[in-house]
């Protein structure tokens, strides 16, 4: 059965450099690994300098 | 059939499409880009220096909602205004000074060079971690309980009402797939998950991309206000937002508008929700290898360990995170003196405001329509019948499994 999905207009600024949309899904997959412990690691490096008392009353806004 | 190929749901003889199903070269593995494409239409790679620019513009609006929570209210103080001023919540600023960004930015034609610094998922799923912290250990065990009952059943009820109605209105089963998935998981996570369990095309992954954020974006202002309007308790509100609203973002901003209470069951079951996401790749990826189109998904996972390591690949690394810094602050409280312990969490909890507001404001420069213009109505209304769906079913469950919970 032929794809229901057809771009009506010239096909939208989604390109293989797009970092919104990547190459594969496959690529994506990866990348959202290597963000998840991105997020993981800075995460808990964050609540182990506040808790060490690194981050002075104050300093945020 | 339409000769003008007018919005009647069915499809004129169509162009190739430009981009084939993702393939790999058999010799190297590596994907093969599109042949058709012109080298006119690629745009210039992002340059640091224009990821450098949106950090500048990711950080500005932020800065400028810490000004405005403070700001607004104070101004609008004596006028009739007051009530409303201070219930206006960061993530309501932070999504509006986004959408302005976007605006401004899509104008000078400037969105897309920075689009590398406009990290949501990154930025949420920083915060979550840090929201870890704030959460006793303990509400996490009593809650996680109802939360995966609750995700099973709705994930199961939205998969296959999605899936029917999709196929009632004659909708691609490739899509189906990514429909089904990120209406019922975690939206565009899931979509991906999906989108390389069936080998579906990169256009089918973008349009169902752009509909998880069409749809996300008012649910946070919607769900906080309707939960109100039913008196709803704080639990069953975060319930229903965390089991509703597709993108882990999203579900934040709402919970946030909500309440601290209902941020913090929110979080619990959307992640718990998320955690699911490796079982259903992988139910998939067997579905299409053996039912669906035989030779054209990859080969599933047949063995124990291949099942394993596709569901451990999956899952979102950040709840780890989330679990480990409830765990530690918990065992402190225990431990360590409030006078010393409290100043140290309230620096947590400012940097978690940070991060949220980073990630809102990145949701509202995000922000696109023009894609899903270009698909048609039928995917418009599976995912609009769905979400109603998702939304009752919901109300429902979040009701039956969250009404007695006490923090």
């Amino acid at each position: 059965m032929p794809s229901p999905l057809t771009p009506r207009s010239p096909q939208p600024p989604q390109t293989p450099e797009s970092p919104e949309f990547p190459e594969s899904p496959e690529d994506h997959r990866r990348f959202s690994l290597g963000e998840d412990w991105c997020a993981t690691i800075a995460g808990l490096a964050i609540v182990l300098l506040c808790l060490l008392g690194a981050v002075p009353e104050g300093m945020l806004p | 059939m339409s000769a003008t190929g007018a919005r009647t749901g069915v499809r004129p003889p169509v162009r190739p499409v430009r981009s084939a199903p993702l393939s790999s070269d058999p010799r190297t593995g590596q994907s093969v880009p599109d042949p058709d494409e012109a080298p006119a239409a690629r745009l210039p790679r992002a340059s640091s220096g224009w990821t450098l620019l949106g950090i500048v513009v990711v950080l500005a609006p932020a800065a400028g909602v810490q000004v405005l929570v403070r700001a607004v209210p104070a101004a609008a103080e004596a006028t009739a205004f007051a009530g409303v001023a201070r219930s206006i919540e960061f993530p309501i600023y932070a999504i509006l000074l986004g959408f302005a960004g976007n605006g401004v930015l899509s104008l000078l034609g400037w969105r897309q060079r920075m689009a590398a610094a406009f990290r949501t998922e990154l930025f949420i799923k920083t915060g979550l971690v840090l929201l870890g912290a704030s959460i006793n250990a303990a509400i996490v065990l009593r809650a996680i309980g109802p939360a995966l009952v609750q995700a099973v059943l709705l994930i199961a009820m939205v998969f296959s009402f999605t899936w029917w109605f999709a196929g009632r209105l004659g909708v691609d089963d490739r899509l189906r797939a990514l429909l089904a998935s990120a209406l019922s998981i975690c939206g565009v996570s899931a979509a991906v998950a999906a989108a390389g369990a069936v080998q579906a095309r990169k256009e089918q992954l973008a349009f169902t991309a752009t509909l998880v954020i069409v749809f996300a974006v008012p649910s946070i202002f919607l769900l906080p206000w309707l939960a109100d309007l039913m008196g709803l308790s704080p639990a069953v509100t975060g319930a229903w937002i965390g089991g509703n609203i597709d993108t882990t973002a999203a579900v934040t901003a709402a919970g946030t508008v909500a309440g601290e209470e209902a941020l913090q069951i929110a979080a619990i079951v959307k992640t718990t929700q998320n955690a699911l996401l490796g079982v259903v790749a992988v139910l998939l990826t067997m579905y299409f290898a053996f039912r669906a189109a035989p030779g054209a998904a990859p080969s599933p996972p047949t063995s124990r360990r291949a099942v394993l390591r596709t569901v451990r690949e999956r899952f979102p690394k950040f709840v780890l995170g989330f679990l480990a810094a409830s765990v530690l602050v918990t065992i402190l409280r225990e431990t360590m003196p409030s006078g010393v312990l409290d100043p140290r969490l309230d620096a947590i909890k400012s940097l978690q405001t940070w991060a949220f507001t980073l990630a809102f404001v990145c949701i509202g420069l995000e922000f696109k329509v023009s894609a899903a213009r270009e698909a048609g109505w039928r995917p418009v209304l599976v995912f609009a019948a769905a979400t109603a769906v998702n939304l009752l079913g919901g109300l429902l469950l979040a009701a039956l499994l969250f009404s007695g919970f006490a923090f």
